[in-house]
């Protein structure tokens, strides 16, 4: 046999000789973009980094410092201050005359610039102090008071790596031009196809929807609902301003050209070509209004209290309303929404509601802000967290017995769209909006806003058991309610 | 290693070879004899060997034993720096100050270059000296922060395995942390 002259081995004071769980230990200790470094140092380094990031992950933090530039660095830092691989980043902030593109533009350069990103701007945030770790509920008008006046600002801003999905920024265009419509169906379109490329499914797992205050989202949602599968989570931000960057380049160029985004919905789909375990993505939603038997008699008293009372409790008709909804040339579908119209005054005949879209013949009902009712709900909420976890882990624990704990599902993080009207001054109490959230899955990342307009998508049947898809009634756009988004993740079973 | 006359309390018995056992220590603690891979042996005192995990189950295994404890995974180089940290270490036994240990651990590592860390990483690893492992990966950690790649390959002397098409693929799919790094 040729023996060829053997290399020196390393000698054992080598790094290189070292086991995996030492360079492991070191790395995992790493800031998220010092870990990407680390990834890219050898085979061996590179399957440890796969290794300590492989489900998925989130990291959110806020800050109100009022330097602008300290806060966006506070929530960055505190975000990258572990491994993690941004899939996509929202970034919400409070304040006055807020610059958002130069919010964009940082986050860009430190997320990188093919990441999607959405900056929006909302009526309060809450979420996890970048610096004491303390949570936080923050509406911007309480805050305003309280602080030194103009000077007021806040972000929170949360990064997720998803592993087996994959995300990206899509916009609804609008012209420029006046009294032009939305180009919704191209916009659902672009959400199918952009779903199917990527996953071979048309319907994402989920869509984060972000509305520009500017446009009517009520047609959206509509096409939106009727054209994604059941199992297709929606919530979001129903009026707000936003900026967002694509991964796709020509996405991005809409600052210049003869559209404006009229929302832009962060689209999650699944990666078809790394099916690695199972993200899930779950909504709850609650009402804040209490309905009010509708009727003649009521009708009066209503009128009274609008009379007596400004303002508040706020008074809302939810329309019971059958559209006939159709994506471009396809065959239409009739579905039921229940939509609610803010109601601004009355006189001796008739009674003034917001927004357009009611028809002759439309059912309603009245609905006002309740408190009580909110708080029910939301304990409610609570209730059925609990059930979640507590069904989870009974399922890990059959499981078990058979592979090892294998299928330990788990919840990696949440957002909470919340309405501006809720919060501390509403309840009269404070972190009542994200109490479900805290009490339950206390540790894990999340991020809330308050905003104008809550999207949480959801049925609830006219029938008392599930009926017909018929005759659901589609419930998307939402008044005093709070929409709870759960992010969890399934890892695959080991292949025998 | 610093001449004992600076620091009498700390160097002593340490890079001394067996043979000239210092006399004028002779009446405090049990000595332990250790033998490094590269065949120094060094007396340590025996509070100070019982830090380290792997020595102190060797003597529970024997508790007779006198022989002189072989260690095979040791050279002599970062040995002697690893007994100069538990050496600081056992003083914070007697009087826990957090604070004060803090700063001594970083004390410790600030002067050593990132040749001594690296070596004294998989001997802490051998010996299971949990404080000192966590103490030397959080400084390596410190300090190939925000370098690039080639950096941290030198720093621990790795090869580059990759062909020069994976590892434009890999960072590719990492491109989001080099868009903003300071090149060394």
């Amino acid at each position: 046999m040729e023996e060829k002259p053997k290399e020196l081995k390393t000698p054992m004071t080598s790094f290189a000789s070292i086991n995996e769980d030492l360079v492991q230990n070191i790395v995992r200790r790493l800031p998220a973009s010092s870990f990407a470094s680390a990834a890219c140092v050898s085979k061996s380094w590179n399957q440890i980094c796969n290794q300590i990031l492989s489900k998925p992950k989130f990291a959110s933090a806020c800050s109100l410092n009022k330097d602008e530039k300290v806060a966006l660095e506070e929530v960055v830092n505190k975000v990258l201050s572990e491994p993690i691989r941004p899939h996509f980043a929202i970034a919400n902030v409070i304040g006055s005359e807020v610059d958002l593109s130069e919010k964009l533009d940082f986050l860009a350069t430190k997320l990188g610039s093919q990441t999607p990103i959405v900056v929006s701007c909302a009526s309060g945030i809450m979420g996890r102090d970048a610096v004491t770790g303390e949570h936080r509920e923050v509406m911007l008008e309480e805050y305003w008071v309280d602080g030194e006046s103009n000077s007021c600002f806040g972000i929170i801003l949360t990064v997720g790596f998803l592993p087996g999905l994959i995300v990206d920024a899509i916009p609804l265009l609008q012209p420029r031009k006046v009294h032009q419509p939305a180009l919704v169906d191209e916009f659902v379109m672009n959400i199918r196809h952009y779903a199917a490329s990527v996953s071979g499914w048309a319907s994402p797992v989920g869509i984060i929807l972000f509305g520009d205050d500017g446009a009517d989202q009520k047609p959206v949602m509509e096409k939106l609902d009727h054209a994604m599968s059941r199992d297709t989570v929606i919530v979001g931000e129903e009026r707000t301003q936003f900026l967002y960057q694509s991964g796709v380049r020509s996405r991005n160029d809409y600052r210049r050209s003869e559209y404006f985004p009229a929302a832009v919905a962060l689209v999650f789909a699944r990666d078809r070509d790394k099916p690695r375990g199972h993200t899930t993505l779950l909504t709850a939603r609650r009402e804040g209004e209490q309905e009010i038997l509708d009727g003649q008699r009521i009708l009066d008293d209503i009128n009274n209290e609008l009379v007596d009372q400004i303002g508040r409790p706020d008074l809302y008709i939810g329309v019971t309303e059958q559209r006939k909804c159709l994506i471009g040339s396809e065959k239409s579908r009739v579905l039921t929404f229940l939509v609610f119209h803010g109601v601004t005054g009355g006189d001796q005949e008739n009674l003034f509601a917001d927004g357009d879209g009611i028809r002759t013949g439309d059912y309603f009902q009245f609905y006002h802000s309740d408190p009580t009712s909110a708080l029910s709900s939301c304990s409610e909420v609570s209730k059925n967290f609990r059930k979640l976890k507590l069904d989870w882990s009974s399922r890990n624990y059959l499981q078990a017995g058979v592979s090892d704990n294998v299928c330990n599902q788990e919840v990696v993080g949440g957002f909470v769209f919340s309405c501006c009207g809720r919060g501390e001054s509403f309840f009269e109490r404070c972190n009542v909006d994200s109490s479900p959230f805290l009490d339950n899955f206390p540790g894990v990342p999340m991020a809330g806003v308050f905003c104008r307009g809550e999207i949480g998508r959801g049925f609830s049947s006219l029938d008392a058991d599930e009926g017909p898809e018929e005759r659901a009634l589609h419930r998307c756009l939402h008044v005093y309610s709070t929409a709870y988004l759960l992010v969890s993740y399934t890892p695959a079973p080991p292949e025998h | 290693m610093s001449s004992s006359a600076e620091n009498p309390t700390l160097t002593t018995e340490i890079t001394k070879p067996s043979t000239e056992i210092a006399t004028e220590t002779a009446q405090s603690a049990k000595k332990i004899n250790l033998k490094t891979s590269d065949d120094q042996i060094f007396e340590v005192e025996e509070s100070v060997a019982m830090e380290f995990a792997t020595v102190k189950s060797f003597f529970e295994d024997a508790p007779s034993s006198t022989d002189t404890v072989p260690l095979p995974n040791v050279p002599a180089k970062p040995f002697s720096q690893v007994i100069e940290f538990c050496k600081e270490q056992i003083k914070f036994k007697a009087n826990p100050d957090e604070t004060e240990k803090k700063k001594s651990n970083s004390e410790f590592v600030k002067e050593k270059t990132n040749e001594d860390l690296v070596e004294m990483i998989p001997v802490a690893n051998y010996l299971e000296i949990k404080d000192l492992l966590d103490v030397l990966n959080q400084a390596v950690a410190d300090r190939i922060q925000n370098r690039s790649v080639e950096y941290v390959r030198s720093f621990f002397g790795i090869d580059n395995d990759f062909t020069s098409e994976e590892e434009a693929l890999l960072r590719e799919e990492h491109a989001w942390a080099f868009e903003d790094v300071d090149e060394d």
